[in-house]
């Protein structure tokens, strides 16, 4: 599933694009702004993480969660205005191939969540220092289903499937640092799944291609996918009797992933 | 300096399984075992440096100002280090895993990142052993003194410039065989050690052999000083990277047979 398959109209316009204004006469600063794309996302994923972990009654405990999002409020716009501004001009100019990725579908369908977790439901709830409107919950509930779809075409393209692995290790990391009951769970689930990567290969050959491999790693997907819902699950439903905290919770974790995944569909651009 | 032990690294260990290669060389034809590791490295950019900033910024005095810094630093180094600690992980096995002699060692790009690298931790020695000597007086500040403010710019400048650095290792602009012998970058890189010797010119046929149909070295940007574009998602070591359904022309480094003794 790729851009082509659904604009498929589009062809001609996405061919022509790199050739065209301004993006013909900046065609040498490609890296310079794919390097800079990099660090935007890296301080907009800090905002996002401090904010969120707030949520979660973690990271920055001693402030309420309204004064942690005025605080960085600036830098999450920063971040995101590197990140966008940046990514329309590397993406300009290879949007033919982009056009046919289907990491960067997965890219864009999971900023997309990412971005309307964070703009208009994290951070408003954050202001409210953990109170959910009815306005975020509704948009929370678009950015989950239309994040949960991202995940889905993600875990099943070929190719990129394995990217797939970065959501839920940073799953397992977020538990990690947020969970009270299950942190050592997580911590455990955290290195067994990249044990299972080392372990899988060192078992079959480091260099090798077999089919047990793509397997164990499907497998390792599936339970480890498991695991993490129900460990996550578990300890928001018992971190708070008030139902409105336990939403907060829940789309702060989505929140995260939701740029993790972004940030993976990026990355596993350039290894499919 | 280390040609020698990153050659011996890249070559030699791991070699006694039934193809002769190394494990370097193994890890390097591996399907996805690099690009996990190497994916998981730059994602936790987003845990590390992210968090890093929001402590220097602190120190800039431009973020979280009503906020004592002691109190910021607590709760969030934490996170930091956590995430540094995966960031070197994934970073050595990243490394080790990608012809750490031919490809990182003598790339000037990789040098400049180490040397910010060393800079940066110059800095934390700095700031934790002599700038935090007096942090009673300062902590609660929301314009802390010049010299909190200048080393928490020093990291995030080092930091952002560690990441841009990393990033442009991907291209071939600066690549020995690009550098004129008697320039600079030459030196720096040493790329004379890459070149020289009977074992180092048989340890290149074996690496041409083992990318015969994707060469790091002739990866990456264009003749500009930036590359052409659409060469950056075609980084080397992404290209290099076979996709699941197609696997690579049966070069030496995909056996499909079990390779006993390679774990280690």
């Amino acid at each position: 599933m790729d851009f082509a398959h659904f604009f498929p109209g589009a062809a001609d316009w996405v061919h022509n694009l790199g050739q065209s204004p301004p993006f013909v006469y900046i065609g040498d600063l490609y890296a310079p702004f794919g390097a800079i794309h990099l660090v935007g996302l890296a301080l907009l994923g800090g905002c996002v993480i401090l904010t969120c972990l707030r949520l979660l009654g973690a990271g920055l405990v001693d402030e309420t969660p309204a004064e942690v999002e005025r605080n960085l409020r600036l830098w999450h716009i920063v971040g995101a205005a590197i990140v966008i501004g940046t990514g329309l001009v590397i993406g300009g100019l290879n949007a033919e191939r982009l056009y046919t990725s289907q990491s960067f579908f997965v890219k864009m369908i999971a900023m997309l969540s990412a971005l309307i977790f964070t703009f208009g439901v994290v951070n408003n709830i954050a202001k409210s220092d953990g109170k959910v409107s009815q306005t975020s919950l509704i948009l929370g509930g678009i950015a989950m289903l239309i994040f949960l779809f991202a995940m889905g075409v993600f875990s099943i393209a070929d190719g990129i499937s394995p990217g797939t692995f970065h959501v839920l290790t940073a799953g397992y990391a977020v538990l990690l640092l947020f969970g009270k009951r299950t942190r050592w769970i997580a911590g455990i689930g955290f290195l067994v799944m990249f044990g299972t990567v080392l372990e899988g290969y060192i078992v079959a050959g480091l260099d090798s291609f077999s089919t047990e491999l793509k397997n164990l790693g499907i497998a390792r997907s599936v339970l480890g996918g498991i695991v993490l819902i129900g460990l996550t699950g578990y300890e928001i439903y018992k971190s708070d009797a008030s139902a409105g905290s336990r939403i907060a919770k829940m789309i702060a974790v989505m929140s995260i992933l939701s740029w993790v995944a972004t940030a993976a569909g990026g990355r596993w651009i350039g290894f499919s | 300096m280390f040609h020698d032990f990153f050659s011996w690294l890249q070559y030699d260990l791991g070699k006694a399984s039934e193809d002769g290669l190394s494990w370097s060389q193994q890890l390097n034809g591996s399907q996805n075992i690099w690009n996990l590791f190497e994916g998981t490295h730059v994602l936790t950019l987003m845990f590390f440096a992210g968090t890093i900033w929001i402590i220097d910024l602190r120190m800039m005095g431009v973020a979280f100002r009503n906020v004592p810094f002691s109190r910021l630093n607590d709760r969030v180094l934490p996170i930091t280090m956590l995430a540094f600690g995966m960031m070197v992980f994934t970073g050595l096995v990243t490394f080790f895993g990608r012809q750490p002699a031919t490809f990182y060692y003598h790339d000037v790009w990789f040098r400049l990142k180490m040397i910010f690298l060393v800079i940066a931790s110059i800095n934390i020695f700095w700031f934790h052993f002599m700038v935090q000597k007096n942090q009673a007086e300062w902590d609660a500040a929301p314009t802390p003194p010049n010299r909190v403010r200048i080393s928490g710019a020093i990291s995030m400048t080092c930091w952002i410039l560690v990441i841009i650095f990393g990033r442009f290792i991907a291209y071939d602009w600066y690549k020995c065989d690009k550098l004129e012998p008697s320039s600079f970058l030459y030196t720096f890189a040493e790329c004379s050690n890459l070149y020289t010797g009977e074992e180092n010119e048989e340890h290149m046929d074996e690496e041409e052999l083992l990318n015969e149909d994707v060469d790091p070295l002739s990866q990456g940007g264009g003749g500009s000083v930036f590359g052409t574009p659409p060469a950056e998602d075609a980084a080397p070591v992404e290209e290099a990277a076979p996709t699941e359904e197609s696997p690579p022309d049966p070069a030496p480094a995909t056996p499909t047979e079990t390779t006993p003794g390679q774990g280690g």
